[in-house]
């Protein structure tokens, strides 16, 4: 009774995937975020020995912007199951996180970690002009200091 | 050289086994270092790395050292915390009890799922496993692999047809992207020479921007890298055209249009206040020399 009752769930599954195929196809449905300011952006953290975390990050606009980068870093480190923030950069404490009149701004910023403990970074990007702002998060794959 | 103490530690400390000589150590970080001094503490170092060398050169102590002094010391001379004093927990995963019925259920139906969406995908043309893209409605992602950075042979390089472009082949040039990715002609309302930004590791590239009043018209060529490249968009499609082995996908992010494609080691992108047929017609100018 009980084998036929998970073979009858998994023909239910089966039936529902089929059914819903054209829409798993499609792009998920998210609501509409496009921007007028930022074109693409990119970043990735990487342990480079001693202890150390060096974050890259590159980010374009769709012109040339008045402000281009990032406004803030937060290094995260793993703590069991959760993430706690260790550190924050600020790009008003750093200003070489941020570009002026720029189409594109690139930058970096080393982060003096534990070896053996777990990062990430958690960077907010900011495009201004003189019609607007807009910001965007992206969080970098995790990387474990040697 | 040795003080005179600590020659007189050595030698007590050396009747002592290396475990026993590590767990002092132990016991005195975990004390704040109030249990040893300074003498005892390298006089058990000292005794350690005789007994159970390390294998650490000079020159990686020395790298070390150096290290510290660039990035924690600092820190230390300005009173800062390594980590900042107000953290913040974010929220924690919950475990929860799932009835193994219901996740034998669950495996079975994502299998399907993921299956049946490869198949459609198939169907409705779209090579998943040719092309390793992926968007969203609001973020076109392109994956490559990294590649080592062969030398370009020669015939890599031609010069510009147009002048307007001729910047962007010198800067190309210059970092060694093939030219022959390029277009070799643009929109004639563009005028020249435009903007040119060239950036180094770990994101070497060149973007050319032509800004008007009310249009811009972009183009960058890039190596790849191990970052995802992450470009908005808007809800619209995503559009492609296949030329001779190159995948070219069509978006649109609101009032610019784009086209972003991946070539061995280059990640190159087009976009702008241009239609879809202009893109196209820069495209094509690639393979027109």
């Amino acid at each position: 009774m009980r084998k036929s009752k998970l073979y009858s769930m998994v023909l239910v599954a089966l039936l529902l995937s089929l059914t819903f195929s054209p829409q798993m196809a499609t792009a998920a449905e998210i609501p509409l975020r496009a921007s007028d300011y930022i074109d693409v952006f990119r970043a990735s953290a990487q342990p480079i020995g001693y202890g150390l975390v060096r974050i890259d990050f590159q980010i374009a606009g769709t012109s040339v912007m008045n402000q281009l980068g990032a406004s803030e870093i937060q290094i995260k480190e793993k703590t069991g199951a959760s993430w706690t923030t260790v550190r924050t950069y600020r790009h008003e404490s750093y200003p070489d996180l941020m570009g002026q009149n720029v189409l594109r701004h690139t930058g970096s910023i080393t982060f003096p970690g534990i070896a053996g403990r777990t990062y990430v970074a958690h960077i907010t990007f900011y495009a201004a002009n003189t019609k607007g702002s807009e910001t965007q998060v992206i969080t970098t794959s995790s990387v474990t200091a040697y | 050289m040795q003080s005179k103490d600590q020659k007189f530690y050595k030698e007590r400390f050396a009747k002592l086994e290396v475990e026993q000589l590590e767990e002092l150590i132990r016991q005195d970080c975990l004390a704040d270092g109030s249990l040893l001094n300074t003498e005892q503490t390298l006089a058990i170092l000292e005794i350690i790395e005789e007994r159970r060398p390390s294998g650490v050169g000079e020159a990686e102590i020395d790298a070390a050292w150096d290290s510290f002094q660039a990035h924690y010391l600092p820190l230390v001379e300005t009173n800062e915390a390594l980590y900042d004093n107000k953290t913040s927990r974010t929220k924690a995963t919950r475990r929860r009890f799932v009835l193994p019925r219901l996740s034998w259920v669950a495996a079975i139906l994502a299998v399907f799922i993921l299956s049946s969406s490869l198949f459609a995908y198939q169907v409705y043309g779209y090579n998943v496993w040719e092309n390793i893209a992926k968007w969203t409605s609001e973020i076109f992602q392109l994956k490559t692999p990294v590649t080592p950075n062969g030398d370009a042979g020669e015939g890599m390089f031609p010069d510009a047809a147009d002048p307007r472009l001729q910047p962007l082949y010198e800067a190309m040039k210059e970092l060694e992207i093939p030219t022959t990715l390029a277009p070799t002609c643009i929109p004639e309302r563009f005028e020249g020479p435009g903007i040119i930004e060239t950036s180094h590791a770990p994101f070497k590239g060149v973007i050319n921007g032509f800004i008007l009043e009310q249009e811009t018209l972009m183009l960058s060529f890039d190596y790849n890298t191990n970052a995802d490249s992450m470009y908005e968009k808007d809800d619209s499609p995503v559009t492609s055209l296949r030329i001779n082995g190159v995948t070219y996908y069509f978006m649109s992010n609101n009032a610019q249009n784009r086209v972003v494609w991946s070539v061995d080691q280059y990640e190159c992108s087009i976009n702008g206040t241009v239609t879809y047929e202009e893109l196209e017609q820069m495209v094509l100018s690639i393979y027109e020399r």
